[in-house]
C-alpha cells in the first residue's frame, strides 16, 4: 500500500473517530441541577392559637387554613438551580436567600449525558489527527512534487513511444493494404484495356521497360550520392587516423618509448640461433632492408613465416609493425597477424585504398625526416589489389614506389604473394625486382602442410658480392610466429 | 584567487540536455505540473481548515470543561481562553498586513484585517456556544432565587408578624406620649 492510500485510509478512520467523538458529546443538560422547594411555615396552627388565652379566644378570627394555602401556592412550585449554587446555599456569595429549612432541596439531576467529555475529547482527537495527516500529506506533496514530475515525465514519454511506434505499423500497415489494391486496379485496367484492345502487352512491356530504367538510373543516382558520403566520411576517418598513428608514433617510437627491449639474452640467444642455422642466409635476410617478397603456392605457410620475420625484427631490432594490409586481417590470418599489435591495419577495399595511398606518402615523409627509428609494413595478397577497379593505380605506384623508397625510408617492407611475375606485380619492373628485392619461395606437400625447404629466388648473395639465384634452402622447424612471440614473452625456444 | 572566480566559473559550467520532448507532450506535462500544484494548493487550504477547526473546537472543549470543573467561578477564564484559543488562526492570518505612514498611509494585503475580524466574529460565535448553556441554567438559577425572594417579600406583605391595628395603636401612644412629654416641659 502507498502512503497516499495510507493517508486516505487514515483521514477516513479519524472523520469516522471524530463523528462518533462528535455524536457521544451532545447533550441537553451538561450541568448538574438541584431541586428545591421552599415551604414557608404558618404561625396560624391551632395548637399555637390554643397555647395563648387572649388568642384562644379570638379562634375564630384565626385562618386554620393558612399552611394548606401556603403550601398550595409556593411549596408544591418545583424550583431549579444550578447544583454549585445549592452548594453554596447559607454560605458567602450564595443568591438564594437563606431561610433555614424553609427552602430545601429534593434532589439532584444528574448531567443527561456522562460521556460527553469523552465524547468532546474523541472528536478533538479525530480533527487533530485529520490535520495531522494533511500536514504530512501537503509537505510530502510538495517534497516529492519533482520526483512525480519526472516520474510522470518518463512514463509519458515511454507511452508516447510506444502509440508512435503503434501509429507507424499501423500506418505503414494501411500503406500496404493501398499499394496492393493499387497493383490490384492496375492489373484490372490493364486487362480491361487489353481486352478493349487500347494496349498489348508488347507496349506494356516497353512502358514497363522504361519505367525499370527510370527506376535503376535514380537508384544510381542516389547510390552514387551515398557512395559520395561514404568516401568522404572514409577519407575524414583515414585522415583521423593517420593524424593520431603519428602522433603515437612520435611517442612509441620515441627512444624512452620505444617498443621495451626484451632480455638481451633471449634477443641474443635467437640471433645466434639464426646466424647458425645452415650458412646463416635467413639472419642475412631478415637484417636486410630490401623488401621481402615471400611467394608461394597456398597452404605453403608464407603468411606464418612473414609473421615470424617481422617479430624477429620487432623484437631484435627495434622496428615495430606500422602498417598491415591484408583483405583477411581480421579473417582468416587473424590468429598470426594479432601477434604483431599492428598500429594500423586496412581491410576493406576502402581502406586498403587509401592505407596504400597513405604509406608512399609516409614514405616520402620519412625520407625528408631521415628518421632515426625502423618501422615495418605488411602487406597480403599484393595480386588481388590489381584486380580492384578502385586499388589498382595506387597499387601500381605503391608497387614501384617500395622497390626504392622502403629502404631509405627505413620501413621494412613484408609482402606476400602467390606468385611475382609481371602480371601479378607491375609490367617493365622485372629488373628493378631482381635487384631491389629478396624473394623468398616456399613450397608445401599438398596444398595444405608447409615445407621447410625455401627457394631464394632473388636477394641472395655469396661472400664475393656475386647475387645468387634459386638458391635451396630450409628454414628452421622453430621459425614461427607463436614460437618466436612465445619466446619473447614468458616462452623461450630451446634451439638446441 | 578570487572566490568570486569559482562562482562564475559555476555558473557558466553546463549541464547535461534533457531528453528532447515533443510539443504535445510537453504541454500534457505543464498541464499535469499545473494539475499537481493545484492539488497541492487545495490540500493545504483543506489542512488549515481543519486546524482551524481543530483549534476552535480546542477552545470549545476547554472551556466546557472549566465550566464542569469549576463552574461559575472560571466563567470568564472559560470565555477569555475559548475565544483566544479559536481567534490564535484569525491572529497568524494578519502576516502580511502592513500599514506604514509615509508620505501617506501606506496599506499593504487590507484583506487579511478583513479576515482577521471574520476570524474573531467566529471565534466569539465559538464561544457563545460553549458557555450558554451554562448562562442559561445559571439564568433559571437567578430566577429560581429571584422569585423565592419575590414570594417572601409577598408572604411578608399578606401576613405580617403583628396586627395592623396593633402597630397603629403603639404608634399613636408613642406619638401621644411624645406630646406628653414636650408639654410638661
Amino acid at each position: 500500500m502507498n502512503r497516499n492510500k495510507i493517508e486516505l485510509l487514515a483521514i477516513g478512520v479519524l472523520a469516522v473517530v471524530g463523528k462518533i467523538g462528535f455524536c457521544f458529546s451532545h447533550s441537553h443538560r451538561p450541568y448538574e441541577l438541584a431541586q428545591i422547594q421552599f415551604c414557608p411555615q404558618t404561625a396560624n396552627t391551632k395548637s399555637n392559637i390554643l397555647k395563648d388565652k387572649h388568642k384562644a379566644n379570638k379562634l375564630k378570627y384565626y385562618d386554620l387554613q393558612a399552611q394548606e394555602k401556603l403550601d398550595k401556592n409556593y411549596c408544591y412550585t418545583p424550583r431549579y438551580v444550578l447544583a454549585e449554587e445549592w452548594d453554596k446555599y447559607g454560605r458567602y456569595g450564595s443568591i438564594i436567600p437563606y431561610m433555614g429549612s424553609t427552602i430545601s432541596l429534593v434532589s439532584i439531576i444528574k448531567r443527561d449525558n456522562p460521556y460527553q467529555i469523552y465524547g468532546n475529547i474523541t472528536s478533538l482527537l479525530g480533527l487533530w489527527g485529520i490535520s495531522f495527516v494533511l500536514i504530512i500529506r501537503v509537505n510530502r506533496l510538495k517534497k516529492t512534487d519533482y520526483q512525480l514530475a519526472q516520474e510522470e515525465k518518463t512514463t509519458a514519454y515511454q507511452l508516447w513511444q510506444q502509440n508512435k511506434y503503434k501509429r507507424e505499423i499501423k500506418s505503414h500497415t494501411y500503406q500496404l493494404h493501398t499499394d496492393k489494391m493499387k497493383d490490384s486496379l492496375s492489373q484490372l485496367d490493364l486487362e480491361e484495356r487489353i481486352e478493349l484492345g487500347i494496349t498489348d502487352d508488347e507496349n506494356e512491356a516497353i512502358k514497363n521497360q522504361l519505367i525499370k530504367e527510370d527506376y535503376l538510373k535514380a537508384r544510381a543516382v542516389t547510390h552514387s550520392q551515398m557512395d559520395k558520403e561514404i568516401a568522404a566520411n572514409i577519407l575524414d576517418k583515414h585522415k583521423s587516423e593517420k593524424e593520431i598513428a603519428r602522433l603515437n608514433n612520435k611517442k612509441s617510437i620515441s627512444p624512452s618509448n620505444a617498443t621495451q627491449p626484451t632480455s638481451q639474452q633471449l634477443i641474443n640467444s635467437l640471433i645466434e640461433a639464426l646466424k647458425t642455422h645452415e650458412d646463416g642466409w635467413l639472419y642475412s635476410i631478415i637484417k636486410n632492408a630490401k623488401p621481402l617478397w615471400l611467394i608461394g603456392s597456398q597452404g605453403s605457410g608464407k603468411t606464418n613465416t612473414a609473421a615470424a620475420i617481422a617479430l624477429i625484427r620487432k623484437y631484435c631490432f627495434s622496428a615495430p609493425i606500422y602498417q598491415l594490409i591484408d583483405r583477411h586481417a581480421t579473417g582468416e590470418n587473424w590468429e598470426v597477424w594479432k601477434l604483431l599489435d599492428a598500429v594500423l591495419k586496412a581491410e576493406s577495399e576502402e581502406e586498403i585504398g587509401q592505407a596504400i595511398i597513405d604509406a608512399t606518402d609516409r614514405w616520402l615523409q620519412r625520407i625528408k625526416e631521415k628518421p632515426s627509428t625502423k618501422q615495418q609494413i605488411i602487406i597480403d595478397e599484393f595480386t588481388n589489389l590489381k584486380k580492384i577497379y578502385s586499388c589498382k593505380e595506387a597499387a601500381m605506384k605503391f608497387f614501384s614506389m617500395h622497390l626504392t623508397d622502403t629502404r631509405k625510408a627505413k620501413e621494412y617492407f613484408i609482402g606476400v604473394n602467390h606468385y611475382f611475375t609481371n602480371e601479378s606485380t607491375v609490367e617493365g619492373t622485372f629488373e628493378a625486382r631482381k635487384s631491389g628485392t629478396i624473394q623468398l619461395k616456399k613450397f608445401s606437400a599438398n596444398g595444405e602442410t608447409p615445407l621447410s625447404r625455401v627457394q631464394i629466388v632473388h636477394g641472395l648473395v655469396d661472400e664475393n658480392g656475386n647475387e645468387l639465384e634459386e638458391v635451396e634452402r630450409t628454414l628452421p622447424n622453430w621459425l614461427e610466429a607463436n614460437n618466436i612471440y612465445r619466446h619473447f614473452n614468458g616462452n623461450a625456444i630451446n634451439f638446441e | 584567487m578570487n572566490p568570486y572566480d569559482i562562482e562564475d566559473d559555476l555558473e557558466q559550467s553546463e549541464t547535461t540536455p534533457d531528453t528532447p520532448l515533443p510539443q504535445e507532450l510537453t504541454e500534457h506535462l505543464e498541464e499535469r505540473k499545473k494539475h499537481r500544484l493545484q492539488v497541492i494548493h487545495t490540500t493545504e487550504l483543506v489542512q488549515k481548515y481543519f486546524i482551524s477547526w481543530s483549534l476552535s473546537v480546542t477552545g470549545f472543549f476547554l472551556a466546557r470543561l472549566l465550566l464542569l470543573i469549576n463552574g461559575g467561578a472560571s466563567l470568564w477564564l472559560a470565555a477569555g481562553l475559548c475565544f483566544s484559543v479559536c481567534s490564535i488562526t484569525s491572529v497568524i492570518g494578519l502576516s502580511g498586513f502592513r500599514a506604514n505612514y509615509n508620505n501617506g498611509l501606506e496599506v499593504e494585503g487590507m484583506d487579511k484585517p478583513l479576515r482577521t475580524i471574520g476570524g474573531f466574529v467566529v471565534a466569539a460565535g465559538t464561544t457563545w456556544l460553549a458557555i450558554k448553556d451554562y448562562q442559561y441554567f445559571q439564568q433559571i438559577t437567578y430566577d429560581t432565587a429571584h422569585q423565592i425572594s419575590a414570594d417572601i417579600q409577598t408572604i411578608y406583605q399578606k401576613r405580617p408578624w403583628l396586627d395592623p391595628w396593633l402597630s397603629i395603636g403603639i404608634a399613636a401612644a408613642i406619638l401621644i406620649s411624645s406630646l406628653f412629654l414636650i408639654s410638661k416641659r
